[in-house]
């Protein structure tokens, strides 16, 4: 190696290890104060490490058994892989039909998307809680799935628009020519071929969905009590439990970054998938 | 006939799902916000109320100037963390998936963990800062309206820098190296390189990323009510955490549609402004 690359392979080294390590610190944070007992945290001077007479699960303990945060966990899971499964079928067929089929007012529907997919989330939430509590929905494993799953759709039929355009016309019309109808093309041809592309829209509105908060806080309180509300709710009168808090954060977040640690590739061509074509 | 069906199927059914579930609602929201709390028509009395509440407005233009800084500053400072990640032979690898973590934690998570680190007296930034002879006092980040404002503006930066990053890596990997070869034999410098080459042609990205984080930015709800929950006082307040406060906290529905309804108007006007013309470029081409 001649002294030039020598050198930049040492730069290389330091700039990666400077930019993982500003990534990586607030999940490190994150472990730094579960694992403390919570009159450690309010320490002026930090433990960068949790020294080993202060060291105490205690705080993993306090919200997994002395709580119903498993309840929610699975409140949280099942809401959003049903509601992403209703997302991503309803989606993808409708960027179908937009991408295929000869539609009149497509422009209107374009605008229609664009327009919902910008307003925020915020201004839905009063007007679906004065429509939804008269029907015995509020606080409803049903009426998540089914805020999950339809707000989904305008987004997430955007997102597959541009890989729908450029599926090829003729392996359509070899369906269309077997007599096959429109659903059955997308579920038997076109669906098979786009794994990768929706593999990756799933994942990307599994997260979206998992992490967040304003819906489950709106909606559900008890029964389909999801997980990021009951994290707000561990303060306590006395204080906030800063250790318990971070702990239920961090189990919360385990199951993210470990499907994005085995998807990244899925989930980096879902992200970028608009802007190289 | 059998088309029209499979059109019904496919594009109508989902069309319809989110019309009823959302638009139809937003529409009544409309309707509802003319009436007061007994039910009775006011006309526009609780508009009168919402262009006479400071507050509302001051959290409008809190929203704006919020999305306007995080989302300029998380594109250029994006474009140039990707240019220098471009130039890492040893590591990017590693870099690439660390960069997805932030990414991937809930904005909920993220204000938490952000209450510890920026805390006053317990506060590993304060500590820091003070230890490296920055400050001579800790600084009041979550206590004092302009340090929470800044609070809040580094956390989602971080957080979300990196989603820009990603986006721009990946397009800089697909411009063909023979640019760049024919930039060094004509004898360019690495910052006419840059200019010339990298930003020319990551200008669709850059405008792309920009329109997603803006959107994201202006539904600003999740990190804020988790950091500050809007404070100290209502310095922090975004639009979206001033209607949730009155509409389900306070029990104001009609004003709260008032509110939704106004703040709705508002980001049609940027759609129709911003996000159409730019987001119409994919499809006709």
């Amino acid at each position: 190696m001649t002294r030039r690359t020598w050198f930049h392979q040492a730069a290389s080294a330091v700039g990666a290890a400077i930019i993982a390590g500003i990534t990586i610190f607030p999940l490190y944070w994150m472990l730094v104060i579960s694992l403390l007992p919570e009159s450690a945290v309010l320490n002026p001077r930090p433990y960068w490490i949790p020294p080993r007479d202060l060291f105490t699960v205690q705080a993993y303990v306090g919200v997994l058994i002395g709580s119903r945060f498993f309840m929610y966990m699975f409140n949280s899971v099942l809401i959003v892989t049903l509601g992403t499964t209703v997302s991503l079928i309803l989606a993808t067929s409708m960027s179908f039909s937009l991408a295929k089929y000869r539609v009149r007012g497509r422009t209107g529907v374009f605008y229609f998307i664009i327009w919902s997919l910008s307003l925020p989330w915020v201004v839905y939430i009063l007007p679906i809680f004065e429509v939804v509590s008269p029907l015995g929905l509020l606080d409803t494993h049903l009426l998540m799935i089914m805020l999950y799953g339809f707000s989904g759709v305008p987004m997430f039929s955007w997102f597959a628009l541009p890989y729908m355009i450029d599926f090829p016309d003729d392996m359509l019309d070899a369906g269309r020519i077997d007599g096959a109808s429109g659903p059955r093309i997308l579920a038997q041809i076109v669906t098979p071929a786009m794994k990768n592309v929706l593999t990756a829209l799933f994942l990307l509105r599994f997260i979206w969905a998992y992490n967040d908060l304003l819906f489950s806080l709106s909606f559900t309180f008890d029964r389909a009590k999801m997980m990021l509300p009951a994290l707000l709710e561990l303060p306590e009168l006395y204080g906030i439990p800063y250790a318990r808090m971070m702990a239920g954060a961090l189990v919360s977040i385990v199951p993210i970054i470990a499907l994005v640690l085995a998807f990244q590739r899925n989930i980096v061509s879902g992200l970028t998938g608009r802007t190289i074509k | 006939m059998k088309q029209n069906r499979s059109l019904f199927l496919l594009l109508w059914v989902p069309f319809l799902t989110f019309f009823i579930m959302f638009t139809l609602p937003l529409l009544y929201g409309v309707w509802l916000s003319f009436f007061d709390r007994r039910g009775l028509f006011v006309g526009l009395a609780n508009y009168f109320q919402v262009f006479s509440d400071d507050r509302f407005w001051n959290s409008i233009g809190f929203t704006v100037r919020y999305a306007l800084i995080v989302t300029v500053t998380m594109t250029i400072l994006s474009l140039l963390i990707s240019v220098s990640i471009n130039q890492i032979t040893l590591g990017q690898g590693v870099v690439k998936s660390t960069m997805l973590i932030p990414w991937a934690i809930s904005l909920t998570a993220w204000g938490l963990v952000g209450r510890i680190i920026f805390s006053q007296q317990f506060g590993v930034i304060n500590w820091t800062l003070l230890r490296l002879g920055l400050i001579e006092s800790r600084l009041p980040w979550l206590s004092s309206g302009g340090y929470a404002r800044l609070a809040v503006y580094l956390s989602r930066i971080l957080k979300d820098v990196w989603f820009g990053v990603l986006l721009f890596l990946v397009a800089r990997q697909s411009i063909p190296r023979e640019y760049y070869e024919e930039a060094i034999v004509s004898g360019a410098n690495p910052l006419q390189t840059f200019r010339m080459i990298t930003v020319p042609l990551l200008g669709n990205t850059a405008v792309y990323v920009g329109t997603i984080l803006l959107i994201f930015a202006l539904q600003e709800f999740d990190m804020v009510y988790a950091l500050t929950a809007g404070g100290p006082g209502s310095a922090t307040n975004t639009a979206a955490v001033s209607i949730y406060r009155h509409g389900v906290l306070f029990g104001n529905y009609e004003y709260g549609t008032a509110l939704a309804t106004v703040w709705s108007m508002f980001i049609s006007v940027l759609v129709v402004l911003i996000f159409v013309p730019v987001q119409m470029k994919g499809v006709r081409r």
